[in-house]
């Protein structure tokens, strides 16, 4: 399938560089309220700061993709990515929190 | 403690690291007068050109970077290995070669700025290639170089421990090297020489030099907090199977608009929206290792490489992630190429991805130097990080409001053209852009001046301890 690129009105592009800048503040927003709630370092009401911020870059994303004028296609695969994205603090998380369990009681050899 | 014996290794570099600095030097003065050149064009003229300053400036930044990388990598190998450097003797000579190398060419540059383009140019005088536009003898040089110090890492690993750091340097350092060899041959196609001449540039920053960082990073941890080795060594396979994973393909899109087939686009967009995922798995690690240590009672060992490392993992996210995800996606590459949304993404994304934690490996090598328990941040040392760190970040905004007006004027309003192009160059709000660049930049380069006199002083600054002071009261 051949894809071309559409024409973007200029007076969509502040719109396009201010969402494209939301989109990875929002992100580290989830990964770090999510990272600090798990941690106990923020209460766990904290945590529907963590899932409100991805709700947000969801729709950021979709927005991008409008502003982008992408095809129907691509605008499935982004939205399927921010699911994905749903999981990659869970996993990052997950991952650390094993290892530091493993290794974390062996003397330090600095 | 002061003074202690260092490593022959150590000491060289130490030597790596002086013309790493002196060169960062260099690189903040041809900026300049690139700056200045943007608003008052005839600064120069015909005396050191645009396109030579411009030249200057962004080659003396690759070469620091590399001088800096690898004068790290001798700092921590004999420490890491626990034996002294293989073929030291060797790594000396080579240090000389290549630093007596970078003189000449630099000499070449300034002294033979305008010619005719032959093969022979190639040759001695320029490769007319950004970012390593070294002439193709010099090249001959570096590769010599870089396989005396590669000889140095794997004999000296292998004779030595095999620390998780250094297998991962291992494997990387052999990547970053092979690829400058992309760079080396010309091709008359300019879409295919362009082709592998991204291989260097952007597989360099975007996957082995991001890697190297992840290693040298992981080691500063271990030297500054006193981090658990093996949680170091099993996160950073973890990051170089992220960075990797999306660093290389990443590729694309500088693929975009060079003449390569246009599956590019799909790629390049892809695996460019993925490139923050790292940067998103080393916050999280961050605020976790943050999050575990906090009341724990490590110190820091050493404030202003820590310091350093914690404005690489803001500048690195905000330059490469923020500033990188603006601009990439081909829709909107297609408008903002060419301007100066590049050099504001470039400018924040090196430096936080690169120039921090270098200035932060320059930190535990003074500390070692003077043998030191601790080094704690002086008020030099702070004028240093806080007049560049904001400095950089305005330099960064003011070159993002110049790129803005280009998109807008040169490229929506007037498509792009020759006319369109002098139009925005004249434009008020680019202008003033370049302006606020020109002062951010000298903020910059006044922070450069108290990190020099910082790096030479600031260990004969620090506070006696508490049990120094009483062992030279017992001893008096």
């Amino acid at each position: 399938m051949e894809y071309y690129i559409q024409d973007i009105p200029s007076s969509d592009f502040l719109s396009i560089f201010v969402v494209s800048a939301l989109i990875i503040l929002f992100g580290m927003a989830y990964a770090g309220f999510f990272t600090l709630v798990k941690l106990k370092l923020l209460k766990r009401f904290y945590m529907l700061f963590a899932y409100g911020s991805w709700l947000v870059l969801v729709g950021l994303m979709y927005y991008l993709g409008e502003l982008l004028r992408v095809e129907p296609y691509t605008q499935k695969v982004l939205i399927g990515a921010m699911v994905g994205y749903l999981i990659f603090p869970h996993i990052v998380y997950f991952l650390l929190d094993r290892v530091h369990n493993r290794f974390e009681r062996e003397p330090t050899k600095p | 403690m002061q003074g202690s014996k260092l490593y022959q290794s150590q000491e060289l570099a130490i030597k790596y690291f002086t013309v790493a600095i002196i060169l960062f030097g260099a690189q903040l003065l041809f900026g300049l007068v690139a700056a200045i050149q943007f608003l008052y064009p005839n600064f120069l003229f015909n005396t050191l050109d645009f396109s030579i300053a411009r030249m200057l400036h962004i080659n003396a930044l690759v070469v620091w970077l590399l001088y800096a990388m690898i004068g790290a990598v001798y700092w921590l190998l004999p420490d890491e290995a626990g034996i002294e450097v293989v073929g030291i003797k060797l790594a000396n000579i080579a240090f000389y070669i290549l630093t007596a190398a970078v003189a000449i060419v630099v000499l070449v540059y300034l002294f033979v700025q305008i010619g005719p383009g032959k093969e022979s140019t190639i040759w001695f005088i320029t490769e007319g290639r950004e970012y390593i536009e070294a002439p193709r003898w010099a090249d001959i040089g570096i590769v010599a170089v870089v396989l005396v110090f590669l000889y140095n890492v794997y004999a000296t690993v292998m004779k030595g421990r095999h620390t998780g750091i250094l297998v991962v340097l291992m494997a990387d350092l052999i990547a970053l090297a092979g690829l400058y060899l992309a760079g080396m041959f010309y091709t008359d196609n300019i879409a295919v020489d362009q082709y592998w001449w991204w291989w260097v540039v952007h597989l360099w920053v975007e996957a082995t030099w991001e890697v190297y960082v992840a290693a040298v990073g992981g080691y500063i941890l271990i030297k500054t907090l006193n981090a658990n080795r093996k949680v170091v060594e099993m996160w950073l396979w973890i990051e170089v199977a992220m960075m990797f994973g999306s660093g290389i393909l990443g590729l694309g899109h500088h693929y975009f608009w060079i003449g390569t087939p246009e599956y590019w686009w799909e790629i390049g967009a892809l695996f460019s929206a993925l490139e923050p995922v790292p940067l998103v798995g080393l916050f999280v690690h961050v605020l976790y290792d943050w999050g575990k240590e906090r009341g724990k009672g490590n110190e820091i060992k050493n404030t202003p490489a820590f310091a350093w490392l914690t404005v690489e993992t803001f500048g690195n996210f905000l330059g490469a992630g923020v500033w990188g995800f603006m601009h990439t996606l081909p829709q909107i590459n297609l408008y903002t190429h060419g301007t100066q949304w590049p050099a504001a993404h470039g400018h924040l994304a090196f430096f936080g991805a690169y120039v921090a934690i270098m200035i932060s490996a320059m930190y535990l090598a003074v500390q070692g130097k003077a043998g030191l328990e601790r080094l704690r941040m002086t008020k030099a040392g702070w004028w240093a990080i806080s007049l560049i760190s904001v400095g950089v970040l305005l330099m960064t905004v003011s070159l993002t409001v110049a790129a803005y007006t280009q998109t807008m004027v040169e490229r929506g309003m007037h498509g792009a053209t020759w006319e369109g192009y002098f139009i925005a160059q004249a434009n008020r709000w680019f202008v003033q852009g370049m302006g606020w660049r020109l002062a951010a930049g000298l903020a910059v380069i006044v922070g450069y001046g108290f990190l020099v006199y910082d790096l030479l002083t600031c260990a004969k600054k620090q506070p006696v301890e508490e049990g120094e002071k009483e062992v030279a009261a017992a001893a008096a």
